[in-house]
């Protein structure tokens, strides 16, 4: 579980918002719904332990009931899905599944086996540049939980996309995560995305419905 | 005249300013090749040389690479990488000469240092016969260019964001670096380092203050039997110039298969402690470095006896001050304000031209100065144009217009294409978008622009010297002149001189967009 407490984010010259309190249940997904410059990236910044210069944040965070805020980004377990894929250019689509492996014998196998569920099977050594956006997308959600994360934050995740590819690619998303039973965290501006969600709410703690 | 004509206008100025690139090896055409090289091959002087200039030339590389790793590495996205990107022009802004002074006072013999461990009875020299003295100097000084264009690159990508990917995944910062930032930043800076890497070698001012001396590296050695009255011995400077532009054809091509060379092993997965913070002590030392240098040149620009092994002067004087002339100072501001303002317009308006093949503006950085400068002074025979302040003007601006590019290129690109469309539909021609609305967006890399354009003004000594004919003299070349003459006191105030310049030029140039936009926050 993913546990909030009396988060608030500030720049020197004013809050952006809170106290903000909520939690996230295993498997369950979340959908944040903010106006633009509100300060849900900074959230999501703040959560993964990489705070904007400037920006001071108060609040405690917990992820399986062990406190998180005190602990670099990369001992924290939790995995970032960003609107750009952020492919590492320099790899190929299993050189990113690979770096974010833990080691491990199978790790071939285990990538086959990952490409295959996306419907990606045989792209172990393309280039990242030559796949479409929503091949990329999945690379990119793949590469993620590849790390087994703990909890996975999802910023803006499908608005690179068009409408149709939206749709299955979220489908798809969504049910990767409750697969894995991982709490999720979803900010995005569009309807359709925050509908699918479990639950929404508002930068300001309350329950939205779409 | 349109807009459209004076961008060509230019663009063809430009052209005839880059014939001594574009006619690079003209000049040695008229050589026997073959009993040349038998010659040069032969001179007593040559393997030691050559020896000690790829020792400073291989060494500086390597240090100015190696520390910008490190302070990059370890300081990028984090809190302090924004300070020290904002001190990173300041650096740059110090001349080369007057670093490479700094160093000689405190390392030369009877040098501040050797004095501080006068007990110990620790000969520390600088001129070492290796040229590893020149070639630390040389890789501190060049550092800050790299990590300048390491953080243009960073400015320009998605790496931020793929660096919080790769930490949310597990890996700590020296891993990150390693495997994900130098593979990407590495190819693109082939071009950065080929710059190091001409400047080095053909450095004359810095390696004649901090190289060897007996043998001097090729360059000087080049640059002394280029000005050699026997006609044999001007032979022998053309070909050692030739040779000097075959061997940084070979280190262009060891620099091209760097990022072949530095590959990391494909990723296994493993997440190793390692968290690269070396940076953080050695940035700050190096700023102490530089403080330390201001500080010793002011010391000796004031002294009147300062006596071994005594850590500050006996008696204080203003003698050397008043000995300065105030001719090249004046002509040193006149230059670099000259040249920096042609630079701009030439480089603004070759931009508006709309062609996009101009990366050829850069070329005089990748090649050694020498042939370059043999090929400006061709032309100024060519032109029956006599030793005067324009000629060198002239000279000046082939190295001025290159770094003013690198600066404004990118800038221009960036404009916002949004506002100019609205501007467009708002019924703005092409001109009047230019002045209106370019010009003003664009004030803040002008500033900088002029600022950089000034400085390398300020710093060349070669074409000041040979286009000149030494009747033209600039802070630069008086303060060669200065160390020469042995008097550090005089060689004190003269630095001082330079430095003041250098770095009133840039912080005025810093100034202006702040003072401009008072109340434009994103201006600044």
């Amino acid at each position: 579980m993913l546990e909030l407490f009396q988060v608030e984010i500030e720049t020197p010259e004013r809050k952006l918002f809170g106290p903000l309190t909520f939690e996230i249940d295993r498997g369950e997904i979340l959908g944040l719904q903010a106006a633009s410059g509100s300060g849900k990236t900074a959230l999501l910044r703040w959560m993964l332990g990489a705070l904007p210069e400037g920006l001071r944040a108060n609040g405690e965070l917990l992820l399986n009931s062990r406190e998180l805020h005190q602990l670099p980004t990369e001992a924290r377990q939790v995995g970032l899905l960003l609107q750009q894929a952020t492919l590492f250019p320099h790899l190929s689509v299993a050189g990113n599944l690979q770096f974010a492996m833990p080691v491990g014998a199978e790790r071939a196998q285990k990538i086959a086996q990952m490409l295959e569920q996306a419907g990606l099977s045989g792209f172990e050594q393309r280039d990242p540049a030559t796949l479409s956006g929503g091949q990329q997308a999945r690379v990119a959600l793949l590469r993620a939980l590849a790390a087994e994360p703990r909890a996975l934050l999802l910023d803006e995740p499908f608005s690179s996309l068009d409408p149709e590819l939206r749709a299955e690619f979220r489908t798809w998303v969504f049910s990767q995560i409750s697969e894995r039973e991982i709490p999720a965290l979803v900010v995005s501006h569009d309807r359709e995305d925050l509908q699918q969600c479990h639950r929404v709410l508002s930068l300001d703690g309350e329950r939205v419905d779409v | 005249m349109s807009l459209r004509l004076f961008s060509f206008a230019a663009l063809l100025i430009c052209l005839a300013l880059y014939l001594p690139v574009i006619t690079l090896l003209a000049p040695f055409w008229e050589l026997e090749l073959v009993s040349s090289w038998a010659m040069l091959v032969k001179a007593t002087e040559f393997v030691p040389a050559l020896a000690g200039t790829l020792v400073s030339t291989l060494g500086s590389l390597i240090v100015a690479l190696g520390l910008s790793y490190l302070l990059m590495g370890s300081l990028i996205f984090t809190s302090g990488y924004q300070r020290f990107a904002r001190q990173l022009p300041l650096l740059l802004a110090v001349p080369h000469l007057a670093f490479a002074v700094g160093i000689y006072l405190l390392l030369s013999p009877k040098g501040w240092l050797e004095r501080i461990l006068a007990p110990l009875d620790i000969g520390i020299w600088v001129q070492d016969s290796y040229g590893l003295s020149l070639a630390v100097a040389l890789g501190i000084k060049e550092s800050w260019f790299l990590c300048w264009m390491i953080w243009a690159q960073l400015q320009q990508s998605t790496l931020a964001d793929q660096f919080l990917v790769a930490q949310t995944q597990g890996y700590q910062r020296a891993q990150i670096i390693r495997q994900i930032l130098v593979p990407q930043i590495l190819p693109k800076l082939r071009w950065p380092l080929l710059a190091v890497a001409a400047y080095s070698l053909s450095s004359v001012e810095m390696a004649w203050v901090l190289g060897p001396t007996h043998p001097p590296t090729l360059a000087v050695l080049a640059w002394s039997w280029l000005l050699d009255p026997m006609q044999e011995q001007r032979e022998l400077g053309m070909v050692m110039t030739l040779f000097l532009m075959l061997l940084l054809l070979a280190l262009a091509l060891l620099i091209w298969q760097l990022p072949i060379l530095l590959r990391a092993k494909a990723p296994s997965g493993r997440r190793r402690l390692g968290r690269l913070t070396i940076g953080r002590p050695a940035r700050r030392s190096l700023l102490v470095l530089h403080l330390i240098l201001a500080l010793l040149i002011l010391l000796w620009s004031f002294t009147h006896s300062w006596f071994y092994p005594a850590l500050l002067p006996g008696r204080w004087s203003l003698n050397a001050w008043q000995s300065l002339s105030f001719e090249p100072l004046l002509t040193t501001l006149s230059l670099g304000f000259t040249s920096a303002l042609v630079a701009i317009v030439l480089v603004l308006l070759v931009l508006e031209t709309g062609i996009k093949q101009t990366g050829w503006i850069l070329l005089p950085l990748f090649l050694p100065v020498l042939p370059l400068v043999v090929g400006q002074y061709q032309f100024i025979l060519a032109l029956d144009m006599s030793p005067s302040w324009v000629a060198v003007l002239l000279a000046h601006l082939l190295w001025v217009i290159p770094y003013v590019y690198l600066v404004l290129k990118p800038a221009y690109i960036a404009l916002p294409q949004e506002q100019l469309l609205t501007a467009r539909t708002l019924g703005l021609n092409r001109a009047e978008l230019f002045t209106r609305l370019k010009l003003p967006l664009l004030l803040r890399p002008i500033c900088a622009a002029f600022a950089l354009g000034f400085s390398v003004s300020l710093a060349q000594y070669l074409p000041t010297i040979f286009i000149g004919a030494g009747r033209v003299e600039t802070l630069t070349t008086e303060t060669l002149s200065r160390f020469a003459g042995g008097d550090k006191r005089l060689l004190g105030a003269q630095t001082l001189a330079l430095l003041a310049v250098a770095l009133i030029a840039y912080s005025l140039a810093q100034r202006l967009p702040q003072m401009v936009y008072a109340n434009r926050r994103s201006m600044h």
